[in-house]
Order: structure tokens, then C-alpha cells, then sequence
């Protein structure tokens, strides 16, 4: 986290996260921020995605099962996050 | 890629930012143990080579050079990972499809590894973070 921090602030911002797998970066710096959409395509690690934000009582974060060819819509955003997805 | 990049600059605000975070081209990432102060160093993970790594490079070249975006910070940091045991290590790797435990590292992850050791990947990253121009 403290990567992608050298580069942008999170905190307060609106983020919309492609391919946030399950979830592991975006529980990171979800606390932090005004609101998150993490989109992924695998619909079963989204869910598990979910289920660790449950767990850590994160609530202004919303995962979709989508991919980003068709995901990355809505916002505006501060910041578009490809976590390992561009490529 | 490239219409990945052009459909998140339509979603940005006018001053928001575009993070691309992925694996570095070609870098080849390893397991490490680590004890207390000592490191043991386990063996590779194998990355097959990713055609797509290649292509997101060229993707974030190409956005840059046609002008719409503009990189304002790039670096290759290097990443590390802990997990408490193999089992992490091993469900980490089987998202993707392109990371393998080799079957010689594996062995010596079990062999080396104790409990309350942390596990560790390690490797390099490459950022870069764009603006709309």
C-alpha cells in the first residue's frame, strides 16, 4: 500500500479499483478512503472479497463482478486503480 | 489495454489519477524465510512469460505518446509478501494462472520452514501514475 501511496493519496478519495482479486489490496486502504468499487470478473472470489470486507466491518466499499471491458463505468473517481489488471 | 486506460480517463475527475500497478517486465520473483533477524533464501517462483505485461507497457507508452495521458510518477519498487504458512503461499499463487511453486522450492519451504517463520515473496514492481492531459 505504501507503494502505490508514494505515487497517489487514497485517503478521502474515491476510488474505483479493477481486478481487486479477493480484495486483499483494497481491505488495505478501503478504510481510508470516501468510497471504493473494486470490480473483478471471477465471481467466486468476489464473494470472497466480500465476505473479508464484512469481516473487517468495512462498509463503504461495494464489490461487483464485472470485467473491466464493460466494468469501468459510473464514478466520477479520483483515482482508477489497475491492480495488476492492465495487463 | 488501451481502451482500459481511455475508459477510466472518462470516469476520472478532472484532476484524478490513473494507477497502473503489475508486475515488472521480466523480473523473477523468489520465496524467502524469514526467522527472527535470519533469511533464508528458498528458491524462485516460476512466472511464465506474460505476453500481456508486455502489452500493458506498450498500452501505457502509447496513450502517453499519443498525448492524452501524461505520466506524473513511475517507479519499480520492489514488493515483498508475507504469508504463515505454505498452505497461504500456495492459494496466493492459484489465482493466477501464470505463477508456479516449483516442486524443488516447495520442498524447501517444508524443509526449511517452521512454525511462527514468515514466508515471503519478494520481487519487483513496476507503477506508474497517470493524469489526463
Amino acid at each position: 500500500m505504501a507503494l502505490i501511496e508514494r505515487g497517489v493519496r487514497l485517503g478521502g478519495k474515491d476510488v474505483l479499483e479493477v481486478g481487486c482479486g479477493n480484495g486483499r489490496l483494497t481491505l488495505a486502504y478501503a478504510g481510508r478512503a470516501r468510497s471504493v468499487v473494486a470490480i473483478e470478473p471471477n465471481a467466486a472470489i468476489v464473494a470472497r472479497a466480500r465476505a473479508r470486507a464484512r469481516s473487517a466491518r468495512l462498509r463503504r466499499v461495494r464489490f461487483a463482478a464485472r470485467p473491466a471491458q464493460t466494468g469501468i463505468r459510473g464514478g466520477p473517481f479520483d483515482v482508477v486503480l489497475f491492480s495488476y489488471s492492465l495487463c | 489495454m488501451v481502451d482500459a486506460l481511455r475508459s477510466a480517463g472518462r470516469v476520472l475527475r478532472s484532476r484524478g489519477r490513473i494507477v497502473d500497478l503489475r508486475p515488472a517486465n521480466g523480473y523473477k520473483p523468489e520465496i524467502v524465510i524469514r526467522r527472527g533477524p535470519r533469511r533464508v533464501e528458498v528458491g524462485p517462483i516460476v512466472r511464465d512469460p506474460d505476453p500481456d505485461v508486455a502489452a500493458a507497457t506498450r498500452a501505457v507508452r502509447q496513450v502517453v505518446r499519443a498525448g492524452e495521458f501524461a505520466v506524473v510518477h513511475a517507479a519499480r519498487p520492489r514488493w515483498r509478501s508475507t504469508y504463515a504458512d505454505l498452505r497461504a503461499v500456495e492459494n496466493t499463487l492459484a489465482e493466477s494462472e501464470h505463477w508456479h511453486l516449483p516442486a524443488a522450492t516447495r520442498r524447501r519451504i517444508v524443509r526449511e520452514g517452521r512454525p511462527g517463520d514468515a514466508r515471503e515473496m519478494v520481487g519487483v514492481l513496476s507503477l506508474n501514475v497517470l493524469r489526463r492531459r
